[in-house]
């Protein structure tokens, strides 16, 4: 781990989901650093540096993406597969975190290499949980290839 | 009849009656099974008795009946009539179950009753010829009446036999067998008839000539007798003058002196009274010169040389001669004589002269030979003799009073019976007589004489009785033979009028069946075709269709007439057969297929069911399933719908549900630390995701029942419609500032009104809502004319515009391209649901961002009526 705070992208075209998670990773001991796009273009943009983000100061390369997968313009699947598709982003961890349980997207998801797919509690505590835990594991425990 | 048989025959009646009358009740069929029953026990136990010659007096049931037949006792049961009973019984126990119908049963019983019905026959022929059997015999005849009275029961049995009364095949077979075998019982009853007649005829014929030839013998008998005496009496005559000294003396005495008066005057007194006593035509006397010295008639007649000559040869013997028929003049009258001769003296004197005794056979010997003992027409007696070749007659006849002396016939005629009685036959003949006439002729010898004695009658007359019994014979063979062709007639009938009966019923019955498949077939909605292969060489290469029924018409729009017959090839114009591996299959193992199809001529799918009802053969039954199809289509598209519909609204609906919870956790910690901004915050993400909710709902309320409700259609002005939907979202417009520009037209809406509004104001809010940092806001909504002459909608902005990119995206459910602005992503949506209701399309055109879009929509079915 280096000295430098995470770079985590989250995808999510909902204002408050966006604030829930920015306020969790607040409140979490690991440094880094959230970048809210609110749509799919926006994301592929900011990944492939396109339009307001073609400067690579103003976009860092993430350490990890969190991924709503219903957005507007571009769906978020197709952003997952985008980024598969790209040999050097498809080492950046995608976590799926969308209110959708549905069996469609989970698979689909997978299918296009999704890392892990969560899925938004209704329940305070459990969310909050949640956000904990996911700091943990993909920020402190899991091992990224860089 | 017995009054035994009679009580037989009564309960034999009644057990038939109640069978065929009463044959549903079980209680009448037990009955008369039960009385048959008792009669066959009875008849059996009466034939054993009779058998043994043994008649008990029981049988005549109290009514006095004494005498006989013969040696047979009357008032008893013949054996033959107990057996008869008997045979009948069977016939009629045989003849059929009550609940189940035996033919092998029916069939013995028939035979049975065919047989009783033959025994009696057999009887009642021997009746009708006239020489009834068993009669003079040990055992009792059965009686005319008795056989008779079988004949009926034995037809009535006949009857019964057939299975149920109604109309079975008697004969289990076909009607050909049967018709054989009636055709053999007839020629057997009608030979037997024949036979019997014949037979009968022969028997009664050979007696009467019998009887004719002994009373024919009898006459000639009695005649030649007679004719002995009359010779005899004759020759007595002559022999007691012949002897007679005194007679003797007075010719002497005469002769010696003719002058002797009273010689003369005694002399002529016995002649008178020879002439007299014995009715002698004349009685003169010759002298040994012959010269007629004394005669009875005072007339006196030339001697003829031949009475000169026999009176000469009577003096040489001196013995009496009777001087055959002759005539002594050419054609003078016949006569017979006595020629005596007188002697002076005694026996070997010298000869005075010859008396004689002239016989006129008119007189008394005709009428005596001609006379018949019974009264007859043709019957005559002839005289003949034998004189060198020839036989002569005699006597007058009674067809030819010339004859004697004058008719002479040859004797080697061979059927002249005269002749043969010449020749010496003495019996009775068959022939011709003079008159080439045939008669029946007794011959004789009249002994002493050189005279044949013919007694004949013609044979006409003779066998009159014997033709009449022929006639009757002959009728009552007719009459037999007609009645018997009648009776197998009668049956063969019935047979064929039940087997044809079977037969009609039987066609009726597949007719019916016929009809009912037929109609089946003509009014079933499926399609229905029958093919046959059609070969080249081995190789199937094409298959003609045989049958269509109407469906397949309605179905096809192919017409019957032009389809029955046809190549499928050609038919159905796609070249190659339709499905011909497929069918081929079916045609060439019998195994069904079933297959779905579309059909893209006749843009169609089908349910074909394919089987083969014979080789080479197949039979499509199909059904036109286009529309279960098309249903099957929408509801897989509303299934789809609904899928996603259950999606967006599960992730969507979640979401805010999400946000609240969560903030209200935030909420809860914010307060406890005093955060009043983070307090403010907190509600406020709260707030907006409630409001969205809230939003959400009714917008997917309006959006359900799209599909659901729907008002009845009204018409409505395009112009009235449109200015409503823009007085709606009028707030937004003037909060804007948007300038709206409503084309003037007179274009008539027709459809679900609410519908049509929803459709326009969420497309001018949309305009609106999306203007974008635009300067001069500017909404357009009109109509124009499309490249088909179809109407076409517009609802055209000067606003942010959209990414061609997201050209189909917009109109999903939710979809949102921008998250800033208010709204549930529903309304496009909801825009394109309306126009997908009137049959319509929707599209968006827009240059790219910034540069304002248009949506186009059309909406067919609301222009359909006006």
């Amino acid at each position: 781990m280096k000295g430098e705070p995470i770079v985590i992208l989250l995808v999510e075209d909902d204002p408050a989901h966006a604030e829930i998670v920015r306020r969790n990773f607040e409140n979490s001991l690991i440094a880094n650093r959230v970048i809210h796009v609110s749509d799919g273009q926006e994301a592929l943009d900011y990944l492939f540096r396109a339009g307001r983000y073609s400067d690579p100061e103003t976009a860092p390369r993430p350490g990890l993406i969190l991924l709503d997968l219903r957005l507007p313009k571009v769906d978020g699947l197709e952003v997952l597969k985008s980024i598969k598709a790209d040999p050097d982003l498809c080492r950046i961890p995608v976590v799926i975190l969308t209110t959708s349980s549905a069996e469609y997207d989970v698979v689909k998801a997978y299918d296009r290499h999704a890392n892990s797919y969560l899925v938004k509690p209704v329940d305070f505590p459990q969310f909050v949980s949640l956000m904990e835990s996911l700091g943990y594991y993909w920020l402190a425990w899991n091992q990224n290839p860089y | 009849m017995a009054p035994s048989t009679a009580l037989l025959f009564v309960l034999f009646g009644s057990a038939i009656l109640l069978r065929l009358y009463l044959h549903r009740s079980h209680c009448a069929w037990w009955a008369s099974t039960l009385m048959v029953s008792a009669c066959c026990s009875i008849a059996f136990i009466l034939f054993a008795l009779s058998f043994q010659g043994k008649h008990p007096e029981l049988e005549h049931l109290g009514i006095a009946i004494s005498g006989s037949v013969g040696t047979a006792p009357l008032g008893h049961i013949s054996p033959v009539t107990a057996l008869c009973f008997v045979i009948a019984a069977l016939s009629f126990l045989v003849s059929a179950s009550f609940s189940r119908i035996s033919l092998r049963r029916a069939i013995a019983a028939w035979w049975l009753a065919l047989l009783l019905i033959v025994a009696n026959l057999v009887f009642l022929l021997a009746y009708l010829y006239g020489s009834p059997l068993l009669y003079g015999g040990e055992f009792i005849p059965p009686a005319f009446t008795t056989i008779t009275a079988f004949l009926s029961l034995g037809i009535a049995l006949l009857i019964l036999s057939e299975p149920g009364s109604g109309a079975p095949h008697i004969l289990n077979g076909t009607e050909k067998s049967a018709t054989r075998l009636l055709i053999v019982l007839f020629v057997i009853l009608a030979g037997g008839i024949l036979f019997a007649g014949n037979l009968y005829f022969r028997q009664f014929e050979q007696k009467y000539r019998v009887e004719s030839e002994k009373k024919l013998s009898a006459i000639a008998d009695l005649k030649v007798a007679e004719l002995i005496l009359w010779r005899r009496d004759r020759l007595g005559d002559g022999n007691a003058i012949h002897g007679n000294p005194a007679f003797s003396s007075l010719v002497r005495r005469h002769f010696a002196d003719p002058a002797d008066r009273e010689a003369e005057r005694e002399l002529q007194g016995w002649i008178n009274r020879i002439q007299a006593a014995y009715q002698y035509d004349r009685v003169f006397l010759l002298d040994a010169r012959n010269v007629d010295r004394i005669s009875s008639s005072p007339v006196r007649e030339p001697v003829s040389p031949y009475l000169a000559h026999n009176a000469s040869l009577a003096l040489g013997s001196g013995k009496v001669i009777f001087l055959d028929f002759h005539r002594p003049g050419a054609d003078g009258p016949i006569y017979l004589a006595l020629l005596v001769p007188i002697f002076n003296g005694t026996q070997g004197k010298r000869p005075l002269g010859v008396l004689v005794l002239r016989i006129d056979p008119g007189k008394y010997l005709y009428p005596f030979v001609s006379r018949w003992p019974v009264p007859s027409m043709s019957s005559e007696t002839l005289l003949v003799r034998r004189e060198g070749d020839e036989v002569v007659y005699l006597n007058e006849l009674r067809f030819d009073k010339s004859a004697p002396l004058s008719l002479r016939l040859p004797l080697a005629h061979p059927e002249l019976p005269a002749a043969k009685a010449v020749l010496g036959r003495e019996d009775v003949v068959e022939g011709r007589d003079y008159r080439d006439v045939p008669v029946v002729a007794a011959l004789r010898q009249v002994p002493g004489s050189p005279w044949f004695l013919v007694a004949k009658m013609d044979a006409a007359e003779i066998y009159a009785p014997l033709r009449e019994r022929l006639w009757f014979v002959i009728a009552l063979v007719a009459a037999l033979l007609i009645s018997s062709t009648a009776a197998v007639g009668l049956i063969w009938r019935q047979q064929s009028t039940a087997f044809y009966k079977e037969r009609f019923r039987a066609e009726q019955k597949r007719l019916e069946s016929e009809q009912k498949y037929r109609t089946l077939f003509e009014t079933m909605t499926e399609g229905v075709a029958m093919h046959e292969m059609v070969y080249d060489g081995p190789a199937p290469v094409d298959y003609r269709i045989l049958t269509v029924n109407p469906a397949y018409e309605r179905h096809t729009g192919i017409a019957m007439g032009k389809a029955e017959g046809a190549l499928a090839s050609v038919l159905y114009g796609t070249g190659a057969p339709p499905f011909f591996k497929e069918y081929e299959h079916v045609a060439r193992t019998g195994e069904p297929m079933t297959f779905e199809t579309f059909s893209p001529t006749m843009r169609k799918h089908f349910h074909i069911v394919a089987n083969s009802p014979g080789p080479g053969l197949f039979a499509t039954v199909f059904e036109d399933i286009t529309e279960r199809k098309r249903q099957e289509e929408e509801l897989r598209e509303k299934n789809l719908e609904l899928e996603s519909l259950n999606y967006t609204v599960s992730h969507d609906l979640k979401s805010p549900l999400v946000t609240v919870k969560t903030f209200l956790g935030y909420l809860a910690q914010d307060m406890a630390n005093g955060d009043s901004v983070r307090i403010e915050q907190d509600m406020m993400y709260m707030r907006t995701a409630s409001e969205r909710m809230g939003l959400l709902l009714e917008d997917l309320f309006n959006l359900s029942r799209l599909g659901r409700t729907s008002f009845p259609p009204v018409d409505v002005p395009f112009r009235d419609l449109a200015q409503e939907a823009i007085d709606l979202v009028a707030g937004r417009i003037s909060q804007r500032g948007v300038q709206v520009v409503l084309a003037d037209s007179r274009v008539m809406l027709h459809g679900d009104r609410r519908r049509l509004l929803q459709l326009w104001q969420n497309l001018i809010d949309n305009a609106v809502k999306y203007m974008g940092d635009q300067a001069a806001p500017r909404v357009e909504v009109g109509v124009e004319s499309g490249p088909a002459e179809e109407t076409v909608f517009f609802v055209k902005d000067n606003g942010q515009g959209i990414d061609p990119r997201y050209r189909e995206k917009i109109f999903g459910l939710f979809e949102q391209l921008d998250p800033g602005v208010e709204g549930t992503g529903i309304g496009l949506a909801l825009v394109k649901r309306i126009v997908e209701l009137n049959g319509g399309a929707l599209w968006m055109e827009s240059e790219g961002p910034g540069k304002g879009s248009a949506f186009f929509f059309t909406l067919p079915d609301a222009m359909k009526n006006t």
